[in-house]
């Protein structure tokens, strides 16, 4: 290895460093504050790491908010979204990928064109619509407009079509009905989709702020973001270690479930470049 | 017993198959014989239930089944692409079929399969009939693994137990040979033949190689451009070739085609002049000889030259070409003397097994070449 | 041997039943939750309904003419272009620059490579709320990080969200720090795509300094990802709310008021659903010209040279 690459080298390995140091001080940051004591946050001295590991903050954000309820709130929602997601799109996929049948391009045009459309557009008509059904304020209200991921039938159908049709034949003739050939077949051939498909979701809703603030005001009902900002606007500022260790609490999940599937985490971005 | 009646397959406007008929006995061993593009696939799919046929009807056991789904037929296929199912394991791949025919909705459910004494009686029943399958097939080894870790012999077999595992009317079979190596399929081809004698089952196979159906069938039904231009034995198919087509299509060596006019019952060609047992109408005969039952004589006058020798140990075949440019094969089963390239030789061959086709039509003439009063070189 | 069981239905009539069960639930639930509500907020944009009304009138485009006229809703519209024109650029150049450094170090290490992958997509994952509440405190004008390290460095600390001027620049930097990392993971599978030979044949030709094979390889065979980063991140600068709600509601003085936050104030506090549905038009439409452009220039096939 010649000098200069070895320079080059050094520099890019430089930079990165720095750039990384930059993008992963909010967390650091973040863990650090929860820990400290009321007298350190406050205190003008700068310090990076806390004194000790004061874990009152912790116990206090569980008890100043139900916390633990944001946290449940988040998981029934992002899971009853999931799962009505995949009852609606994995079917209808399968039928677009695999099957002929009459109208067939209008459905994957509907489906392309819903891609075009973000799901703030629809919202002051399904805010209207939810109104209307006396759901505002329910898990309903939460669920209901998301069960039909457009991008979800796209992705399936993407990786459903690349199953050999003698598959499914073979399928047919081992006795399975189509909808058989859905969930026992398609569906589990499809699974890298189906795994890319399902942290694109429970990303999108666990951290998303902007449905739950117009559907829900009960804080019984909030998600996790949400009850971060109940938390933030009770607290006024003035209980910083709590606010912190609720914002830990409620971010570790995703990011561990980041680290441990990171593979299908980057797989979704590529994936999901299509919908934006 | 499975009957096609007047099946025709339209994909919009082209016609894949035309007015085909087939009956196929309770045990037998009937094979679809064509070249690619034929409709054998498409045959083998309607009769499955995979397919619809656009008029003509399908009959299993009596009952008319051209509407019934191929999940309600009980029949079994193996694809040519050995079709596994990528997600489970072999014994999943084989158990598969068993749970989906015997066992009822709640009993196949996912957790509650646990708790159903009689689910679990019936998953027990299934697994000592996959192990059963799998040591027939010698697969037990490999009942633990994915699809993707088998070679292509192995996956063959695998689509074989699952075919074999339930009792079906009928196994079809899509070339399912195709893909294996030269060796492997000779080795397939005798363990299809054990198996068809073993269970005795209806096997319907679909090949286009004339070699594996001669050897195995006990009907062949020759497809040629969507249309069945000959059933019958291997035997009747090689001794009585419906058309010119047939005589080319079946056996090892290509047969011979002469071109010679008529005159009555008189023949002339190149190779002399025959005498036909009955007299036909048209004016030109195309009279086909197998390499195999011509041979080389020094009786007869000269009318060939030998181009090139092929020796193949047991055997060799000459080419040998005519007066008129025509090249002719034959097939020498004494290897001890081989001609020599460039040499001179007479031709003659068994009479009685030559075919005599319509030039015109292609299809074959129900008359003999009763005797040669006057060969070539002699004109 | 088994019998064969017959259907009651004509093979037709079940293939038909079958595909409306596999198909049609999804379908009605595409027409009810997005096509249907997408001509309704067409149709509502022209009126001055508000939530709980009894009636409306059609008022033609007069929500349009005061989105565009009113000062408010002339704000959210620029405010939303000059977030938009700030986080595009800068978080293109940065993710690229990024994605370069990670690939170079995959090349030689690739756990390496990994863990600078890892930590730049960390802020993709992470929710978005709780780290806008972190800026806040890393942000506070007189506790915060930022400008205690300034003023130790000697320049005087500002008040990032509580000054007019700067609160818009000061969320699209965070915006900016939200997209790096998923920008880099679109550019690196970009990079990955590249094909090695084409790097070689660029030495062979005297392009030998990196720069120089930037320019005559990466640079233009980068063309189509490019774009197509350039139209997510613009959609999704286009879409920016959680910052706003979080951390200025808006404010000060509308100073970073954003469309859709704009809609959500308007239809969702003040149940404006007329004014709110000529936003989410406006907006709407916003997104569909980026898409279309993408459309149009990946039609033409003006990248890969
Ligand atoms: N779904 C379809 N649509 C249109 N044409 C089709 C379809 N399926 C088959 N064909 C046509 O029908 C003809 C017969 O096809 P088939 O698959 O039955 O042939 P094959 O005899 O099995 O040939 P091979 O030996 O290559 O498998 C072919 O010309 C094919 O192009
Ligand atoms: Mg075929």
């Amino acid at each position: 290895m010649n000098a200069r690459t070895y320079t080059s080298r050094a520099l890019t390995v430089f930079f990165l460093t720095i750039g990384a140091a930059i993008l992963l001080l909010p967390f650091f940051w973040m863990v650090s504050l929860s820990l400290k004591t009321p007298e350190e946050i406050f205190s003008p001295e700068l310090t990076f790491f806390p004194g000790s590991f004061y874990f009152d903050n912790y116990i206090k954000a569980f008890q100043q908010v139900p916390l633990h309820r944001f946290l449940l709130n988040g998981v029934m929602v992002c899971g009853g979204i999931l799962f009505f997601q995949m009852m609606f799109a994995v079917p209808c996929a399968y039928a677009l990928a695999q099957r002929q049948f009459a109208g067939r391009t209008i459905v994957f045009g509907m489906v392309l064109a819903g891609l075009l459309v973000p799901y703030h557009v629809t919202a002051v008509p399904i805010f209207l619509g939810l109104a209307q059904l006396q759901l505002l304020n329910t898990y309903a209200a939460l669920v209901l407009p998301f069960v039909a991921s457009v991008f979800g039938i796209f992705l399936f159908r993407q990786f459903m079509a690349t199953l050999p049709p003698d598959l499914i034949d073979a399928a047919r003739v081992d006795g399975l009905s189509e909808m058989a050939i859905v969930w026992r077949i398609a569906f589990p051939a499809a699974w890298p989709a189906a795994t890319t498909f399902a942290i694109f979701s429970i990303v999108a809703h666990w951290n998303d702020l902007f449905w739950p603030m117009i559907v829900i005001s009960d804080a019984d009902l909030a998600t996790p973001p949400q009850g971060i900002l109940f938390f933030r606007d009770e607290e006024s500022g003035s209980d910083v270690g709590p606010l912190m260790a609720a914002a830990t609490v409620v971010t570790t999940p995703l990011v561990l479930l980041f680290l441990i599937a990171q593979r299908w985490f980057i797989q979704g971005v590529t994936m999901s470049g299509i919908k934006g | 017993m499975i009957e096609l009646r007047n099946i025709k397959r339209q994909f919009g406007q082209t016609t894949v198959l035309e007015d085909i008929s087939l009956t196929v006995e309770n045990g037998s061993f009937t094979t679809l014989l064509g070249a690619s593009g034929s409709g054998k696939s498409t045959t083998l799919r309607i009769i499955a239930g995979l397919d619809t046929p656009t008029s003509g009807s399908v009959m299993i056991n009596g009952q008319d089944v051209t509407q019934a789904p191929a999940a309600a037929r009980n029949i079994a296929m193996v694809f040519q692409s050995y079709a596994l199912y990528p997600h489970m394991d072999v014994r999943g791949n084989i158990t598969l079929p068993l749970a989906m025919r015997n066992m009822n909705r709640l009993e196949r459910a996912p957790l509650l399969n646990k708790l159903l004494p009689s689910a679990r009686q019936k998953a027990q029943n299934h697994q000592e009939q996959v192990e059963s399958i799998a040591r027939m097939l010698e697969i037990e080894h490999l009942l633990a693994r994915k699809p993707s870790q088998l070679s292509g012999g192995q996956k063959q077999r695998v689509a074989m137990g699952r075919a074999l595992v339930r009792d079906p009317v009928a196994f079809l079979l899509d070339e399912p040979l195709s893909n294996l190596d030269a060796k492997l399929r000779g080795q397939m081809r005798g363990e299809l033949i054990d198996l068809h004698k073993r269970t005795g089952k209806t096997f319907i196979y679909v090949t286009h190689d004339q070699a594996e159906a001669m050897s195995m069938s006990d009907q062949i039904a020759i497809f040629m451009h969507g249309v069945i231009v000959q059933k019958g034995t291997p035997h009747d198919l090689y001794e009585r070739p419906a058309t010119k087509e047939v005589a080319a299509f079946i056996g090892d060596h290509p047969i011979n085609f002469i071109e010679c006019s008529v005159e009555g019952n008189v023949v002339r060609g190149p190779l002399g002049i025959f005498v036909l047992d009955e007299a036909v109408s048209c004016q030109n005969v195309v009279i086909g000889v197998r390499p195999e039952v011509m041979e080389l004589s020094s009786e007869t006058a000269v009318n060939g030259k030998v181009e090139r020798v092929e020796y193949f140990g047991s055997k060799a075949t000459a080419s040998l070409s005519l007066s008129n440019g025509q090249m002719i094969q034959v097939v020498l089963e004494d290897t001890s003397t081989l001609p020599e390239t460039g040499s001179a030789c007479g031709l003659s061959f068994e009479l009685s097994r030559a075919h005599v086709f319509d030039a015109q039509t292609g299809l074959r003439l129900d008359v003999k070449v009763a005797a040669c009063v006057q060969d070539a070189a002699a004109e | 041997m088994a019998t064969v069981t017959t259907p009651m239905l004509p093979r037709r009539v079940h293939n038909a039943l079958t595909d409306l069960a596999l198909v049609g639930p999804a379908t009605l639930a595409m027409l009810c939750l997005i096509f249907v509500p997408a001509v309704l907020v067409a149709v509502l944009s022209f009126t001055d309904y508000q939530f709980g009304a009894k009636a409306f009138n059609w008022i033609g485009l007069e929500n349009y003419v005061e989105l565009f006229t009113d000062r408010t809703g002339k704000r959210a519209v620029f405010n939303t272009l000059y977030y938009a024109a700030i986080v595009i650029p800068c978080s293109m150049i940065l993710s690229l620059l990024v994605a370069m450094g990670v690939h170079q170090v995959a090349s030689w290490n690739k756990t390496c490579a990994n863990i600078f992958r890892t930590s730049f997509f960390l802020p993709v994952a992470a929710t978005l709320v709780a780290m806008a509440t972190v800026w806040e405190m890393l942000l506070h004008p007189t506790l915060g990080l930022v400008n205690i390290v300034l003023d130790m460095i000697g320049i005087g600390g500002e008040r990032w969200l509580s000054d007019r001027k700067l609160v818009l620049t000061t969320l699209a930097a965070i915006g900016v720090w939200e997209t790096v990392g998923y920008n880099m993971v679109l550019f690196l599978a970009g990079l990955a795509s590249i094909p090695r030979h084409l790097y070689e044949a660029a030495e062979i030709d005297g392009a030998d300094r990196g720069w120089e094979r930037f320019w005559t390889v990466t640079w233009p065979m980068l063309g189509p990802t490019t774009l197509f980063v350039m139209v997510i991140t613009a959609t999704r600068s286009f879409r920016v709310f959680e910052t706003v709600a979080t951390l200025t509601k808006g404010g000060p003085a509308f100073a970073s008021d954003t469309l859709v936050y704009a809609m959500y104030r308007e239809g969702f506090i003040y149940f404006k659903a007329g004014y709110a549905s000529a936003i989410t038009m406006v907006f709407f439409i916003f997104v569909f010209a980026l898409t279309m452009l993408k459309v149009v220039v990946a039609e033409r096939k003006v990248h890969y040279r």
